[in-house]
Parts: structure tokens; C-alpha cells; sequence
């Protein structure tokens, strides 16, 4: 698998690899870092930025001779589409002439575009790499998605099912009332 | 609860390898508890990543390891990986700490893959021991936690009580815990797994990160994974999402589920919650600057000054000096300042007996004295004395307001220090509110709930002043309340504060007494005044007039060699006066204190400055 090159994939992988390098925003020569996502799809990352992934850092600790050779970095839990998204992200935060008004407008784009499962699904890529600045964001971002909805949405939302008797259910919402939980 | 922290450390460190590359037989990963009763010792024991820089980097506990950087553990984590510098990256969860509350002794044996073994050993003097262990059994991987109970924590070798404990505390833990039933048993090797190692916790592998559904995704192509899993985030990035919401909204998903409930009393979680709280951007505190106001008093020869000093820079490094308007033309002016804020621009001052209030524009130096009331005039037999109690804007009327209480008595008794107000039999008092645009003082029909010293205990927020009052019986305080006072409808409400939650001792006039009404991070908070290492933590509203919303932040720092607080500046960041009157800020986040090179020796503040042009005179006219 580490072998792995271009021809070995799939047709709609291969969009998703010339969609990555549309994003490519500098041109100049340095290291990088092969990737292999889930979906067996490899990426070339430069190494300034595979290098902000913990994920990455453990590998290379336990294992540092893949940094110079052509081993593709295993990330088992990360789809390609989440880590397009991903170097996306970084490769903005990453840029030296973004203003700060640059990246809230990117910020804002980037959130607009995923839907909620999307949003889960690179959340768990973001936990998996150890990526704390986009965990931070993606994080903050679902809390403020959540903060004014009502209980009903968010027991969806996380996937989880009530385990309050009725009774119970009713006398936290009557204690909790100011919180705005009082049924309607 | 010391055990649930100890766990919740192994499980993180089982979750951190979950996510190495390492290969690792995944179902392998575990937490026990080996209790020996002959030696009087409960063994914690979890087979994940041991202790290496990123080892216990999970996100909740870097979290942690920010805020503990002043603490012991930090450092013996460090010798253990012999890191040194790398102190930002390393460390151990506070929850060792809470290992003393039960134990004498704690011993820590760690092994990371690519490290030796290591043993700490530490008493709860705080002096330890880090040595390579190179005789002791060897532990595959992980790390063991050894706990020398004292005598009468004997309790936590009972099989019931661990049980209770892990059911009540730990169950949000992903991994299984399993407990050494057999007692007589002397076989101490934690790795190999064996029928009296009885599963007591409800361990779900909905994880997706456990082997089978790691095929599962490799197999099938993105965007068809099923629908439960789709659904489902795994409660640790729950409880990080849950941990930046505002108060309220996660009051009202504590009806989500009951364990989402419980999050109050988590104490991780609190700790992570209350970092959050306090470092969100909240639109109050666009462009301001922090003033600190600080007083010098000194005996010989007998001087008091007064100054004023807006502070800047990340280390609160640049100080300059602002100078004072001098409307009497005093030699030097003392003032005070009324409030937490300014408002628009402007500072409300007052001087040390509050019979002369001055508004002032720092940055047009414009200023002005309010003018006396005609309920000042009184007989030559009769004291009057003052307690300013707010200074805020009418919004509505787009007006300046200042009120205040007058209380006549028959001597001079009253003294602004003097702590027995409810014991003096007023000849009379009223309330006044001052307008900027009337330019006077009106009488006010409503009879407010008052406070003798109203120092610390007001502020303005929002329309509305605000302050801290309570009801006596007889000659004790009984309750303890918040005003709201509105300025566009004069009209006030109060909200109670619970006393089985805030302050564990007798008499609620010393908690009257040593609180402080302050901001925290935007909202009203009651910090205590005076602090001692066993009590300190902030009580935060999250809705004004419901009782039931006010919320314990602990502040959980090792305060030392501390005299008394002054003030909340950004983000948590608290001022205090040392014992020696330097005036120093904690960093409520991370524990970082800073000295500010000034000091003082009276009552100083510190106060929220927003420049602006506007003319004081403009509003008058």
C-alpha cells in the first residue's frame, strides 16, 4: 500500500485529488510528507503543515525513518474528502498574507458549505489527527450551532437517545425552567 | 472524587492509543483496579500509552496541562521524560493530586513504547522520587498507579465500594474496567488477563475506533457508513463541544441525557467548562483598556496618593499615568471610582466621604462636578452621610445616572469603615438618583434594598445597577440577595442567592462582607474578597432574577502568600494585593501570575476603560 499512485484510483477520488491541488497556494519546493487516507487516496503535504497533525508526529516518533522515504503515512480514520477539507483549512491559517479578516471570511465559507453530519464527520478526522487549532474551531463552531436550539434537536444532533423517565424529564425541565428547557 | 479522576487519566491514555499507528490489538485496552488489602493498597492500573510527551495529549487534558503548569506534577513529569523544556507538551492530569485526599503514598510505574520503564514515587509532603525502574515487574505498556491508603481511607479495598464509585464516576469512561475480585490472590502481574478480573463497568464499543468498525470503514466507500454511527459523536467530543456553550444552554441540555446532567459536579469538566467561560470573545470588552487605581498610604510622614494607571501589554508592561482632574484645586486629589466601567468614555469619581461625585472624560479631560441636593441642607444637630451605589447609562432617555443612599443620624458615628450599620437607628434616610441632563438629584419612591458598604459590591451592566444586599433578622444576615436596579423604569427586582451552595460558614454577614460583585468574562459573578486556599471559587449567574442559575466556578490554584482581591480584568485574568502589597495578576486559565511592579497598601480596583469623545457638557445642555 505504500506504493500506492495516482492510476491505482477510483474516478471520483481522482476529482477529489484535483480538487486538492486547485487549493495548492504556494509553488515553492519543500518537504513533504506522503499521507494515505482511509480510502487509500495519497496525498503529497508539505511537511510544515503535516507536521501540525499529532497523528503525524506519533508516527514519525515512533517510526522516523518514513519521513525521508516514499512510506505513505498511514491515517486510518481520516477519509480523503476530510482531509482536503483539512489541508484546506490549514493551508489558509498557514498563510502568511491571511488578514484576520481573510480568515473570518474563510471561516465562515468554510463552516457554510458542511452540512451537519459533514461537520461530525471532520470533527472525528480533527480528533483522530490531533489537530487542535481546527478541533477548537470545529468544536466552538457545533456549540454555537446548538446554543439556542432545543433539546429535541440536540438529542439528533449527537445521535443520542433520552434515558429520562417522563416524570424525570418534566421535574428537570420545571427545576431548570429559567434555562429555557419548561416544555411549551 | 479521587478514583473517577485517576480513571478517566487511564482512559485517555487508552484513547491516545487508539489513535497511534502503532499496531495494537485494540481489545486489549483496559483499565484495572487491583486492590490489596494486606498492604493496604489499590492498585490503578491501565495498559495504554504510558507517560511520553504526547501521551496524555488528549484534548481535555491539554487543557490541562496548560492550567497545571505551576503545579508538582508537571515537573515530575518532566524528569520522567526528561523533557525540560518541553513543558507546555508534557505533564500529568491534576488528577493525581486528588490521589492524596486518600493516600499517604502514591506511586506511578509508567511504560511508553519506546521509553524504559519508569517509577515516580512521591508522598503527599510533595518531595518524590523518579528512578528507571529496571527490577520492578515489568508492565507491557501503560502506566499503574499505586495508591498507600491511609489508615482510615480503608474503605476503597472494599469490592462494593469500588464498584459504587466506578458506576457514579465513571461512566462516561469508552474502555472497560475491570476489578481483582479475589483478595487472597498475591499475583500481582497486571497484563495477564485472568477470570477474577470481573468487568464492573457498562462498557459500549460504539466507538469508532474499535477494530471491527475500523474495517467496516475501510471496506466501504465514504458517505455510507450507517445511519446510528453517522449519528452518533462519541462522548468525549460531545463533553468538548458541551464545554464551550454558555450557562444556560448547558442547563437546558443537561436534558439531553442524565449523564449530561452531571456535568456540574464533574470537576474535569468544570475545570475545562470554566477555562472556556472565561476566554470566549464577548463583545464587551472589544477596545477596552484596564485602569488600575491604586492607593499608597504611608505613616511617616502620613501621605496618601492616589493614582491612576492603564495597563497594557501581555505582561501588563506598559503603564502609563493618567492625571486626574483637580476641580478643587487640591495639592493632590484623591479619588475613587465608582463602579467597574466606564460608560461612553466617562468616569464616575468620588471622593473618600462620597459627598462630592465628579464626572470625568479622560480623553478630552473634560469634567464635571455634580451639583448638592436640596436634601443635603440639615440642621447644625444632624449628620448626614452618603453611599453612592451605581453610576449607569439611561438608554432610553440617553441619560447619565448616578444613585445613591442618605441616611441622617444623630451623630457622626457612622463611619464609612464602620461594619454595624443595622445596629443605628437612623433619623432618616431616602434614595436619590442623579440625571446628567436635569443636572440634579430627584428623590426616588421606591425604598431599595441597601448595603452599608456598597464598595466592590456594585456594579453596571446593561441598563441596569446592580449590587449585593441582604435581609437581616435581628442582628444576623439571613439572606443573601442581588438588586437590579432598572434606570429607564426605576423600578428594581431582586435574585436570590442560594446559601447551601455558596459559602460553607455560619454567618452570611461575613459573606456579605468579604464578597465582591464583579464581571467574569461578561457576566455577574461573586468572587470572595478575601482569600483563603480552601474556599475559592467564583459564583457566576446565568440568568438574572432565577436563583437556581447561579454556578460554582472553582478557581482550584495553589494561592499563596495572597492578601485580598481587587478585581477581574479580561478573560479571568484576577488582580490581588500580596501580603507584601505587590499587586499581582493570576491568570485564571493557566495559573500564570504576574507581577505588576506596583504596589499598595488600600483599597485599589480595577476598572474597564473604552475611550470616547463624547462631551459631557453636550448631555447637560
Amino acid at each position: 500500500m505504500a506504493e500506492e499512485t495516482e492510476s491505482t484510483k477510483t474516478e471520483p477520488l481522482k476529482t477529489a485529488e484535483e480538487e486538492f491541488k486547485k487549493l495548492e497556494i504556494t509553488e515553492e519546493e519543500e518537504s513533504e510528507l506522503k499521507l494515505e487516507t482511509s480510502d487509500h487516496v495519497t496525498f503529497m503535504v508539505e511537511a510544515s503543515i503535516a507536521m501540525k497533525f499529532g497523528a503525524v508526529q506519533q508516527y514519525l516518533e515512533v517510526s522516523p525513518a518514513a519521513s525521508a522515504s516514499a512510506t505513505a503515512i498511514p491515517l486510518h480514520n481520516v477519509a480523503s474528502r476530510e482531509l482536503i477539507l483539512i489541508l484546506e483549512y490549514y493551508r489558509m491559517h498557514d498563510w502568511v498574507d491571511a488578514g484576520e479578516r481573510d480568515l473570518k471570511e474563510f471561516d465562515e465559507r468554510f463552516l457554510k458549505d458542511l452540512n451537519y453530519e459533514e461537520l461530525k464527520e471532520l470533527l472525528l478526522a480533527a480528533n483522530y489527527l490531533n489537530v487542535e487549532k481546527l478541533f477548537n474551531f470545529l468544536t466552538k463552531s457545533i456549540a454555537n450551532i446548538i446554543r439556542n436550539k432545543d433539546v429535541e434537536f440536540v438529542r439528533t444532533f449527537f445521535g443520542i437517545d433520552n434515558d429520562y423517565t417522563p416524570e424525570e424529564e418534566a421535574a428537570y425541565r420545571e427545576e431548570n425552567a429559567w434555562a429555557g428547557v419548561k416544555f411549551v | 472524587m479521587f478514583l473517577d479522576k485517576l480513571i478517566s487519566k487511564a482512559s485517555n491514555a487508552l484513547d491516545k492509543i487508539r489513535s497511534e499507528s502503532s499496531p495494537t490489538n485494540m481489545s486489549e485496552l483496559d483499565i484495572r483496579l487491583f486492590p490489596h488489602k494486606a498492604n493496604k493498597t489499590l492498585s490503578i492500573i491501565d495498559n495504554g500509552i504510558g507517560m511520553t510527551r504526547y501521551g496524555n495529549a488528549s484534548h481535555f487534558v491539554l487543557f490541562d496541562l496548560c492550567m497545571c503548569i505551576v503545579c508538582l506534577e508537571i515537573i515530575v513529569i518532566n524528569l520522567v521524560n526528561n523533557l525540560g523544556t518541553k513543558m507546555k507538551e508534557g505533564g500529568a492530569d491534576i488528577g493525581f493530586h486528588s490521589a492524596y485526599l486518600v493516600a499517604d503514598k502514591v506511586i506511578v510505574t509508567t511504560k511508553h513504547n519506546d521509553h524504559d520503564q519508569y517509577i515516580w514515587e512521591s508522598q503527599a509532603n510533595a518531595s518524590f522520587i523518579v528512578t528507571k525502574d529496571l527490577n520492578g515487574p515489568r508492565l507491557s505498556r501503560g502506566t499503574k498507579i499505586t495508591l498507600f491508603l491511609k489508615d482510615d481511607q480503608l474503605k476503597y479495598l472494599e469490592e462494593t465500594k469500588i464498584k459504587d464509585l466506578v458506576k457514579k464516576h465513571s461512566q462516561f469512561i469508552s474502555h472497560p474496567i475491570y476489578l481483582w475480585t479475589d483478595n487472597e490472590d498475591k499475583e500481582k502481574d497486571s497484563n495477564e488477563i485472568s477470570h477474577q478480573w470481573q468487568l464492573i463497568n457498562n462498557h459500549k464499543s460504539i466507538s469508532l475506533q474499535t477494530p471491527e468498525l475500523q474495517e467496516e470503514m475501510d471496506n466501504k466507500p465514504m458517505g455510507e457508513t450507517s445511519e446510528n454511527l453517522r449519528n452518533y459523536l462519541p462522548s468525549d467530543l460531545a463533553f468538548s463541544i458541551l464545554s464551550k456553550l454558555p450557562l444556560k444552554s448547558l442547563k437546558r441540555f443537561g436534558c439531553v441525557h442524565k449523564s449530561w446532567a452531571t456535568l456540574f459536579e464533574n470537576p474535569h469538566f468544570m475545570r475545562i467548562f470554566r477555562n472556556n467561560f472565561i476566554s470566549n470573545h464577548h463583545s464587551y470588552y472589544d477596545d477596552t483598556s484596564v485602569l488600575l487605581h491604586r492607593i499608597l498610604i504611608s505613616d511617616y510622614p502620613c501621605h496618601k496618593s492616589s493614582t491612576l494607571f492603564s495597563l497594557s501589554g501581555d505582561r501588563f508592561q506598559n503603564r502609563v499615568k493618567l492625571e486626574w482632574p483637580n476641580p478643587l484645586q487640591e495639592d493632590e486629589p484623591i479619588f475613587y471610582i465608582l463602579g467597574s466601567s466606564s460608560i461612553n468614555g466617562i468616569l464616575c469619581l468620588y471622593n473618600y466621604t462620597q459627598t462630592t461625585t465628579t464626572l470625568w472624560n479622560p480623553a478630552t479631560g473634560e469634567f464635571k462636578v455634580i451639583p448638592p441636593s436640596l436634601n443635603e441642607s440639615v440642621p447644625f444637630n444632624v449628620y448626614l452621610s452618603f453611599t453612592l451605589y451605581g453610576f449607569g447609562y439611561d438608554c432610553v432617555r440617553d441619560d447619565y445616572m448616578v444613585i445613591r443612599f442618605l441616611y441622617y443620624s444623630e451623630d457622626d458615628n457612622n463611619d464609612y469603615y464602620s461594619d454595624f450599620l443595622m445596629d443605628f437607628c437612623f433619623l432618616d434616610h431616602l434614595w436619590e438618583i442623579y440625571s446628567l441632563r436635569s443636572n440634579s438629584w430627584k428623590k426616588l419612591d421606591v425604598n431599595l434594598p441597601s448595603l452599608h458598604n456598597a464598595r466592590f459590591k456594585s456594579l453596571y451592566l446593561d441598563g441596569k445597577c446592580h449590587w449585593l444586599s441582604s435581609t437581616v433578622d435581628g442582628q444576623r444576615t439571613n439572606e443573601l440577595f442581588l438588586v437590579s436596579f432598572d434606570l429607564s423604569t426605576e423600578l428594581f427586582f431582586t435574585t436570590y442567592i442560594p446559601l447551601d451552595i455558596p459559602f460553607d460558614i455560619d454567618d452570611i454577614y461575613s459573606v456579605v462582607y468579604d464578597s465582591a460583585l464583579v464581571l467574569l468574562n461578561g457576566s455577574i459573578a461573586i468572587a470572595p474578597r478575601y482569600v483563603d486556599m480552601t474556599r475559592f471559587y467564583i459564583l457566576v449567574l446565568g440568568e438574572l432574577g432565577a436563583k437556581e442559575s447561579w454556578t460554582k466556578l472553582s478557581i482550584g490554584w495553589p494561592l499563596l502568600d495572597i492578601g485580598f482581591f481587587i478585581g477581574i480584568g479580561k478573560k479571568g485574568d484576577i488582580f490581588f494585593i500580596k501580603m507584601n502589597n505587590d499587586i499581582i495578576c493570576l491568570d485564571l486559565s493557566t495559573g500564570m501570575i504576574e507581577e505588576l511592579g506596583v504596589q499598595s497598601n488600600d483599597i485599589s480596583q480595577v476598572v474597564f476603560y473604552k475611550e470616547s469623545l463624547l462631551l459631557i457638557g453636550g448631555i447637560n445642555n
